[in-house]
């Protein structure tokens, strides 16, 4: 087929030939019109969508191992205290909180009189 | 009916040149182009994009065969399917029967993927298709003179791979 539009004839002709080895090449107007058969399908994405998750997951545990959240734990902040140190009683917070032992940690000085004040030093 | 039958019919007529068209709208993938083709064909034959005879109808079917790739391919990076095209690219492609013709084909795609996308797009468009730089602005829904541009200086870029390519071998 000649070209009548560009200005180029050895160009002209390499697409030309590459238009000849494509046309060999084209699948057939019936199978375009089908579609592409399910099996072709790979299973690349939903793998991928799966592995993504399992990794989330993963890494949620990992987080969750590295510092286990328990009922047995509430924050000062939670309880009226002016900050978020992490307390740690030996029972569920359910009871009655001045009568159970308590532990802080990373206790700043400057909250003592707080805890002394609301729990009672000694039971730090 | 008989609207459908002429549409499939024009379809059919302009198929070689639509899938070649659609190849370079998918930057060479095969698989992708099929389907995007095919999503194509149902577009056209379904009524979601209709002809209006405002342009010929290669021109306005070309159009519709870049906005559908456009579209897979966004649709792909949601999916993850860029991921899958990008492991198979990294495949070796397999030799197709080693003819001169083919392997000058080959020497042509090599030349052209050093070019920008649009002017890949307008060369294709003048030289593989016989369109006008006129016709090829408008499915490339771009300015004649910004297509020219490309025409020009794609041409020279890809005279000069071309030579390059010829030196080395």
């Amino acid at each position: 087929m000649s070209n009548s539009w560009h200005d180029d004839r050895e160009l002209g002709a390499r697409f030309a030939t590459a238009r000849a080895v494509e046309a060999r090449r084209a699948p057939s107007f019936e199978r375009v019109l089908r579609g592409p058969p399910r099996g072709r399908r790979s299973l690349w994405a939903p793998a991928l969508v799966l592995a993504a998750t399992v990794v989330a997951v993963g890494i949620g545990i990992w987080q969750a191992g590295s510092r286990p959240v328990s009922p047995f734990e509430v924050t000062v902040g939670a309880l009226g205290g002016p900050t978020d140190f992490l307390l740690r009683t030996s029972e569920p917070l359910a009871f009655e909180l001045p009568d159970l032992p308590l532990e802080a940690e990373g206790l700043d000085p400057a909250l003592e009189g707080w805890f002394g004040d609301t729990l009672g030093r000694d039971r730090l | 009916m008989t609207e459908q039958t002429d549409l499939r019919a024009e379809l059919e007529a302009s198929h070689e040149e639509s899938f070649a068209w659609a190849v370079r709208c998918c930057r060479g993938d095969r698989t992708d182009a099929e389907d995007v083709l095919h999503q194509s064909y149902e577009k056209v034959l379904d009524g979601r994009a209709r002809f209006q005879g405002r342009s010929a109808f290669r021109t306005w079917l070309f159009g519709v065969i870049r906005l559908t790739a456009r579209e897979h391919a966004r649709r792909q990076w949601v999916t993850g399917r860029r991921i899958e095209r990008w492991w198979r690219e990294r495949e070796p492609e397999p030799e197709a029967a080693a003819g001169p013709d083919e392997a000058l084909t080959r020497r042509l795609e090599r030349a052209l993927a050093g070019l920008s996308g649009r002017q890949r797009e307008v060369l294709h468009l003048v030289f593989y298709q016989d369109l006008t730089i006129e016709a090829a602005a408008e499915v490339l829904g771009m300015p004649v003179g910004t297509a020219r541009t490309h025409y020009q200086r794609g041409k020279h870029r890809l005279r000069k791979r071309l030579g390059e390519e010829g030196a080395t071998e």
